[in-house]
């Protein structure tokens, strides 16, 4: 038999230690955050499901939920005792989750991942988990909330963007607000599910979540990372408007089913592209080692 | 305070046991505000006023957004009474038909606004939300509606009177 492990289920003798606590409460978030999307799915009145979703949860987030736990499991054993102020923040994350909303297990995790991310910050592969559970309850939660205060604001800058790339090919497109005028006797109107925020989240979760699972430790040039990955799907999602624009048929075949689909792999593979150059240094030297 | 391994871990599964079933339960109308029951009552009212109901009339052509059409006898064009969203996703299309002749304006809860406070309607719904989890009533949250005169003559014959113009900076 070989030495434990320093993450192995701690003996009963030992007390529970910081990562412990926060590891057990992240669970409950997550189990509270993904519960609601489970059970919105398995409700009879429910009128469709996203696609990329398992049960109704939004695969990425899963992932990324998951990315989350083991590096928090990796803090686990460090012997970090539990201080009043960890006690503190856990109690209120403990009565956040409790509150009947579907959102309350997003609500404790950014309560208690806010937290984690500074007061855990010399701890690296806790304060890495917590930053993720903190992105992945931004994704989930407060990027809805984003979405209706940005939306009459990034709406008509879409269509603007699509419009213009429309016109290099074709004469007659005009734009008012959030409309496209073809010039071929349809408008197209850019709404909320068509605006570049939440393909945006889903490529920035799946750059940090990547990157942080590669590379826990923080590094000052990932702003630029993040640059890039919003900077690519707004094209990606410009493309894509422009496309669906060009033809009713193009709209009918493009804007859901497929077309959807190839959109959302297409801002996945330029996320993850951006977070596999960003850590190449630990990814390629790894493979080095090996 | 330390806490053993195995009564933390209990205390977890106790928390997951207890918190998860409020997010289970029913949502009640936690979704999107009732439209059809406003809509309703202000076509009323139009019809009171002397206003013909046209029906339902599709705004895009896919007939994802729609509104309630109305004809005034004096006018050729026409008025449309559509629900929006917090998001604000319908407003550019409204503005759009109503054109420089036109009128936009906003009907919530017996008021005529010129600009409701998006925000505080999408906030609003979610304490509300959770109020109804709660068990308690939560603040009231009235849909919003639009309202599109199409010309000049219908933005006269509206009952309403117009939202109060924002007061001049100093």
């Amino acid at each position: 038999m070989g030495a434990p492990s320093v993450n192995s289920f701690p003996s009963a003798r030992r007390s529970s230690d910081r990562a412990d606590l926060f590891l057990g409460l992240f669970a409950v978030c997550a189990v509270n955050g993904f519960g609601a999307d489970v059970a919105a799915h398995l409700d009879p009145d429910a009128t469709g499901v996203a696609g990329g979703s398992v049960l109704g949860m939004d695969a990425l987030a899963l992932a990324s939920g998951i990315i989350a736990l083991l590096l928090v499991n990796r803090s686990r054993g460090g012997a970090r005792p539990i201080s009043a102020a960890d006690w503190g923040v856990a109690a209120l994350t403990a009565a956040a989750v409790l509150l009947p909303h579907q959102a309350a297990g997003w609500l404790g995790a950014t309560i208690l991942g806010g937290y984690a991310v500074v007061a855990a910050r010399r701890d690296v592969p806790l304060a890495a988990g917590a930053a993720v559970f903190l992105a992945v309850a931004v994704h989930e939660a407060w990027g809805r909330l984003l979405l209706t205060a940005v939306t009459p604001v990034w709406a008509p800058l879409d269509a603007a963007l699509a419009a213009g790339l429309l016109g290099l090919f074709r004469d007659g497109v005009q734009r008012a607000g959030n409309v496209i005028d073809t010039g071929m006797g349809y408008e197209v109107v850019v709404v909320a599910a068509c605006v570049a925020i939440k393909p945006m989240l889903q490529g920035l979760l799946a750059c940090f979540a990547f990157t942080r699972a590669v590379r826990p430790a923080w590094q000052r040039t990932e702003p630029a990372l993040w640059a890039a990955v919003v900077a690519g799907v707004v094209v990606i999602n410009t493309v894509r408007l422009a496309v669906t624009s060009w033809s009713l048929e193009h709209h009918q075949r493009l804007h859901e089913g497929l077309g959807q689909s190839l959109v959302g792999l297409a801002v996945l593979a330029f996320s993850f592209g951006v977070a596999v150059y960003g850590t190449r240094h630990e990814l390629f030297s790894r493979r080095a080692r090996r | 305070m330390n806490f053993s391994p195995a009564a933390l871990a209990a205390s977890v599964v106790l928390l997951a046991a207890v918190s998860l079933p409020g997010k289970v339960a029913p949502k009640g109308d936690a979704g999107a505000p009732d439209a059809v029951a406003p809509t309703d009552a202000a076509a009323a009212a139009l019809v009171a006023a002397g206003w013909t109901d046209g029906g339902t009339v599709d705004l895009t052509r896919s007939g994802a957004f729609r509104a309630r059409a109305l004809y005034h006898p004096r006018c050729d064009g026409s008025l449309l009474l559509a629900p929006v969203a917090a998001n604000g996703e319908l407003r550019p299309l409204l503005a759009e038909l109503a054109g420089p002749e036109g009128l936009l304006v906003y009907r919530q809860d017996g008021r005529t606004l010129a600009s409701p406070p998006w925000l505080r309607i999408y906030l609003g719904r979610k304490v509300r939300d959770l109020a109804r989890g709660l068990g308690l009533d939560g603040p009231s949250v009235a849909p919003v509606l639009a309202v599109v005169a199409m010309d000049a003559c219908t933005r006269a014959a509206l009952p309403w009177a117009p939202p109060a113009a924002p007061a001049a900076r100093a």
